[in-house]
C-alpha cells in the first residue's frame, strides 16, 4: 500500500511518500505525482519512509522528473530511503535526478 | 511431434541446404578471388540465416556453432581478417558440420553423440583461433596456423581494448505485466561479477498523459566485468528472453560489432557513441576510428569537408550509410522472396494436363478443317497458338540452369584434387543452359563420377605433366549447350587422354574382345562403359574399381540419352553426354507410312527429299543413297516395321541427323509439324528397339514416336555390313 501526502510551504509542493513503490501502486503514484505537479512549480518528494521500489516505480518517479523537465519545473527527491537509493543506484539514475544528497557510488 | 511441425522442420532443412550450398559456392569463389566482397556477404548472410532459423526450433547446438562461423564472417567482412586457404578450409568444413547437424535435429529430438559435438568443438577452437580469440580455457594450439599468427595480430589491430562485456538490452513494453522486474535481473547480473557502467535509457518514454506506468519503457546498456561465460551472462536473462532484445559484445571484440550495435538500436547514434564512451565500452579513441573506418569502406559517402568539425556530424553520416545498407539489404531479401515454392508433383500434373490439353486442340483443329468452317478453323487456331505457348512456358516451369549443378561439382574438385596432392582447376562453361529439372537431378550422379574420374584417371601427376611441358594446373572443363533438341553435356580434361592399347589388352584380357578383332577408336572407348572395366593399376578411394563408368552409361540411357568419348593421346579426354531436353513434350514431324503415323523428333529432321523412280530402284539394292554427292544411308520405315506396306505411290525420304549423322527415313506421306505430348509405352513394349514413345493423335489415333539415334545407328551398321546383305530388324 503506499499513501501521498502532500502540502504547500511557500510555493514548494512537498510530497511525503509512505508505503511501497511497485508496479501494484504504479497507477496510483502516477496520478498522485502528476496532478500535485500540475499544480506548482516546484516540488519535493521525500522518499524516507519508501519501504520497497520497483522499476515500475522508478518510471514513475523518471515520468515525473521528465514532465517537470519539460514544463521548466524544479523537482526534486530528498531523504532517500534505503530501498530507493539502492533502486538509484543500481539503475545509475542518480545524476539524471541530479539531486545533491546521493553520492555517486558507482562510477558512471 | 505432430505432422505441422514435421513440415515445418523439412522446410527448414531445405531451407539450409539451400543455404549451405549458397554459403560454399561463395567460399569456393573467395578461394579464387579473395577481394570478392560480395561472395563474403552470400557466405555471412547464409550462416545469419541459418543460425537464425535453428533458434526458431531451438536447436541450440546449430546455433551455437553458427554463431561462431558468423563471427568470423563477419571480421572477414569488415576486411579485418584475410581470406586464406586455411580459413576457407575450415568453413568449408565448417558448413558441412552445419549440414551434419541440421541433417540430424531434423530427424531426432536428442542432442547428437558427443563424438558430433567434439568435432564441432574442434571446429570452434580453430574458427576461434583464426580470430584470435583463443580461450584461455583450451591451451590447445595444434590446429594453431602458426604461420598466419603474424598477420592476424596485425590485422586485429581494431579490437577494442576493453575487457568488459558490453549488454545491450531494451525491454519489452510487457515485461512488468509478466511479473518481471527489470530492477532484479540487473540486482543479479551484478552478482556474476562487476557493473563497471550502466546507463538507464527511456528515450521510449511517451508523455505523461499517454505513459502507462504498468508498461516498461526502460533500455539498458552495460558494460560488465566478469569471468562468468557468455552462457551464464545469457542465462541471467532467460525469464525474460521473449520480452527483451538483448545484444552481448564479449571482451575484446571487433570494433565492428559495436558499430554494428550503434547501428542496430533505436536511439540516436551520437548518443549511443557518448554512451559506450562513458560506459568505458569504448574509448573516445576507438569509436573515432570505428567511425573513420567506417566512412573509409563506403566510399561513395559524401566528402567530409567542414562536417568533420564535430563528432557529432560524422556520426550522423555512419547513420545514413547504415540506413542505405538496411535499404540494401532489404530490396535484396525482397529480390528472393519473387520465387514461389511448388511441389514438383503439382507442377507435373500441370504438365499433364497441358498435354492433354495439346492433343485436345489438335483434335479440334482437325474437326474444323474437316468442316471447312473458316471462322472456326481461325478461332481454332488461335487457340492452338495460345495452347502452345502455355506449353512452353508449362515447361519452362520445369526448366531449370545447369550451372547450379555444375556449380556444385566446385567443391568436389577441390577436394578430391587436394585429397590426390594434384592441382586441378574447374572450369564451368555454359551454365546457364537449361534443361528439365529431373534430367538435372538423374544426371547430377553419373556426371559426379565422371568428374571423379577425369580427376583421377584423367589428369596426369604433376611430375608427369611438367615432363611433358604441361602446366602443372590440370583443368577439368564441364560444359553444356544446345544441340538439335538436345542438350549436351561435356566432361573435359585436359590429361593424358585414353590409353587405347591398354583399354584394348584389358578387354582382350577380359574376354569382351576376340583377340583377331579390329575395332575403331570409338568402339575402343566404348568399352570403358562395359560393367567392371577398369585400366587402373591402382585402385585408390575415388575410383579405380570399375563401377562407375557402367552405371554411368546405364543412367544416362534411362534418359534417353546418348554418352560418346573423344580422347586424343596426351591432350585429354571428353566425355559427351547428349540428353533429351524434356521428358514430357516434343515438337514433332508427322509421317505416314501404310496405314500407320509415325512422329519424328522435328529438331532432328534436317530435311525431306522426294525420292525419285531411278533413285527408288537404286535403293532396292543398297542401303544408302547419293544426296548431293554425300552417302547417306537410310531405312525404310516399312519394312523396318515389318508393315511392308506401301501406297505405291511416291516416297519421300525424310533426312534426320543426331549427334552429326544423318540418316535418311524412307516414308510414304509427309503429314507436316506437330506437337506430341509423349506417352510412355507399357513395360512390355520397353525393349522395342527404334521407338521412343506413343503420342495420341487428334483423330484418336495411335503414332508412335521414332527413336532416332537408335534408326540412325542401326542404318548406320546396315549399310556397313551391306554384303552380309539384308535388312536389319
Amino acid at each position: 500500500m503506499v499513501e501521498i501526502k502532500s502540502e504547500n510551504q511557500a510555493g514548494v509542493c512537498q510530497v511525503h511518500i509512505v508505503g511501497d513503490m511497485t508496479i501494484y501502486e504504479a497507477d496510483k503514484l502516477k496520478e498522485g505525482l502528476l496532478s500535485k505537479l500540475d499544480d506548482c512549480q516546484e516540488m519535493e518528494i521525500n522518499l524516507s519512509d519508501v519501504s520497497e521500489v520497483d522499476t515500475a516505480g522508478v518510471q514513475v518517479l523518471m515520468l515525473a522528473k521528465q514532465e517537470a523537465q519539460r514544463s521548466a519545473k524544479a523537482l526534486r527527491l530528498v531523504s532517500h530511503s534505503e530501498a530507493a537509493m539502492t533502486v538509484l543506484d543500481t539503475f545509475c539514475l542518480t545524476r539524471f535526478f541530479g539531486d545533491p544528497i546521493v553520492l555517486e557510488a558507482k562510477a558512471t | 511431434m505432430n505432422a505441422e511441425m514435421e513440415q515445418a522442420k523439412q522446410l527448414f532443412k531445405q531451407e539450409c541446404d539451400e543455404l549451405l550450398q549458397e554459403m560454399e559456392e561463395g567460399l569456393l569463389q573467395l578461394e579464387d578471388n579473395p577481394q570478392d566482397m560480395d561472395s563474403v556477404g552470400a557466405v555471412f548472410r547464409a550462416a545469419h540465416t541459418i543460425k537464425g532459423s535453428s533458434g526458431i526450433f531451438g536447436f541450440d547446438d546449430i546455433v551455437a556453432f553458427a554463431h561462431v562461423a558468423e563471427n568470423l564472417l563477419d571480421l572477414v567482412r569488415a576486411g579485418e581478417l584475410p581470406v586464406t586457404g586455411e580459413l576457407i578450409a575450415v568453413l568449408l568444413e565448417s558448413g558441412d558440420y552445419l549440414g551434419e547437424l541440421v541433417a540430424h535435429f531434423v530427424v531426432n529430438d536428442e542432442r547428437p553423440d558427443e563424438a558430433v559435438i567434439e568435432v564441432g568443438q574442434g571446429l570452434i577452437k580453430q574458427l576461434n583461433t583464426f580470430m584470435g580469440r583463443e580461450e584461455a580455457s583450451s591451451p590447445d594450439t595444434r590446429s594453431m596456423p602458426v604461420e598466419h599468427e603474424g598477420t592476424i595480430t596485425a590485422e586485429l589491430g581494431s579490437l577494442v581494448e576493453t575487457d568488459n562485456w558490453h549488454i545491450s538490452l531494451r525491454f519489452g513494453p510487457d515485461v512488468l505485466r509478466n511479473g518481471m522486474d527489470p530492477l532484479s535481473i540487473i540486482q543479479y547480473l551484478a552478482t556474476l561479477g562487476e557493473l563497471v557502467g550502466l546507463t538507464t535509457l527511456f528515450d521510449e518514454m511517451p508523455e505523461a498523459a499517454e505513459m502507462d506506468p504498468e508498461t516498461c519503457y526502460l533500455g539498458f546498456e552495460i558494460a560488465f566485468h566478469s569471468d562468468a561465460d557468455k552462457e551464464a551472462i545469457e542465462n541471467v536473462f532467460e525469464f525474460v528472453r521473449n520480452d527483451c532484445q538483448l545484444r552481448l559484445i564479449p571482451p575484446h571484440s571487433n570494433i565492428s560489432h559495436y558499430i554494428e550495435l550503434i547501428q542496430a538500436l533505436p536511439e540516436d547514434d551520437m548518443r549511443l557513441g557518448e554512451i559506450l564512451i562513458k560506459s568505458k565500452a569504448l574509448t573516445e579513441r576507438e569509436l573515432q576510428d570505428a567511425l573513420a573506418q567506417q566512412s573509409k569502406q563506403e566510399a561513395s559517402a559524401p566528402p567530409i569537408g567542414e562536417l568533420l568539425v564535430n563528432e557529432g556530424v560524422v556520426n550522423e553520416k555512419v547513420v545514413a550509410v547504415a540506413v542505405d545498407k538496411q535499404a540494401d539489404t532489404r530490396s535484396k531479401k525482397l529480390s528472393k522472396t519473387h520465387s514461389v515454392r511448388v511441389d514438383a508433383n503439382k507442377l507435373d500434373q500441370l504438365i499433364n494436363l497441358v498435354g492433354e490439353l495439346v492433343i485436345a486442340g489438335a483434335r479440334s483443329y482437325l474437326l474444323a478443317q474437316r468442316n471447312g468452317d473458316d471462322d472456326l478453323v481461325e478461332t481454332v487456331s488461335d487457340t492452338s497458338r495460345l495452347v502452345e505457348e502455355i506449353r512452353d512456358s508449362a515447361l519452362r516451369l520445369r526448366m531449370v540452369q545447369i550451372g547450379e549443378t555444375f556449380n556444385r561439382f566446385r567443391r568436389v574438385v577441390r577436394d578430391v584434387s587436394k585429397e590426390m596432392g594434384k592441382d586441378i582447376k574447374l572450369m564451368v562453361e555454359g551454365g546457364d543452359t537449361e534443361l528439365d529439372k529431373t534430367v538435372v537431378e538423374k544426371i547430377s550422379d553419373p556426371l559426379m563420377h565422371l568428374v571423379r574420374n577425369a580427376i583421377d584417371h584423367g589428369i596426369e601427376p604433376e611430375e608427369t605433366r611438367l615432363a611433358n611441358g604441361k602446366s602443372s594446373l590440370g583443368v577439368v572443363t564441364l560444359n553444356a549447350y544446345h544441340d538439335s533438341g538436345s542438350i549436351v553435356i561435356e566432361v573435359r580434361d585436359d590429361g593424358g587422354g585414353l590409353n587405347r592399347d591398354k583399354i584394348l589388352a584389358k578387354a582382350k584380357d577380359r574376354g569382351l574382345v576376340a583377340a583377331n578383332q579390329n575395332l575403331t577408336d570409338q568402339e575402343v572407348y566404348r568399352l570403358i562403359f562395359e560393367a567392371g572395366f577398369s585400366t587402373a593399376d591402382q585402385v585408390t578411394n575415388i575410383s579405380g574399381r570399375g563401377v562407375g563408368m557402367d552405371v554411368v552409361r546405364r543412367n544416362v540411357e534411362a534418359l534417353r540419352g546418348s554418352i560418346t568419348v573423344a580422347s586424343e593421346q596426351g591432350l585429354g579426354t571428353t566425355i559427351r553426354i547428349r540428353l533429351p531436353l524434356t521428358l514430357a513434350i516434343i515438337d514433332g514431324f508427322l509421317v505416314g507410312v501404310g496405314d500407320a503415323s509415325y512422329v519424328v523428333p522435328l529438331d532432328m529432321v534436317v530435311e525431306c527429299v522426294e525420292l525419285s523412280e531411278h533413285e527408288n530402284d537404286g535403293a532396292l539394292t543398297h542401303q544408302f543413297i547419293n544426296l548431293r554427292g554425300e552417302v547417306l544411308p537410310f531405312v525404310r520405315l516399312n519394312e523396318m516395321f515389318a508393315d511392308g506396306s506401301t501406297d505405291g505411290g511416291q516416297q519421300n525420304l525424310v533426312v534426320v541427323q543426331y549427334a552429326g549423322q544423318k540418316a535418311g527415313l524412307v516414308v510414304d506421306r509427309l503429314l507436316g509439324e506437330f506437337q506430341t505430348v509423349i506417352k510412355p509405352l507399357g513395360k512390355i513394349f520397353q525393349s522395342l528397339r527404334g521407338i521412343s514413345g506413343a503420342t495420341i493423335l487428334g483423330s484418336g489415333d495411335v503414332a508412335v514416336i521414332l527413336d532416332v539415334p537408335n534408326l540412325i545407328q542401326q542404318s548406320i551398321s546396315a549399310e556397313i555390313h551391306e554384303n552380309v546383305g539384308g535388312v536389319v530388324h
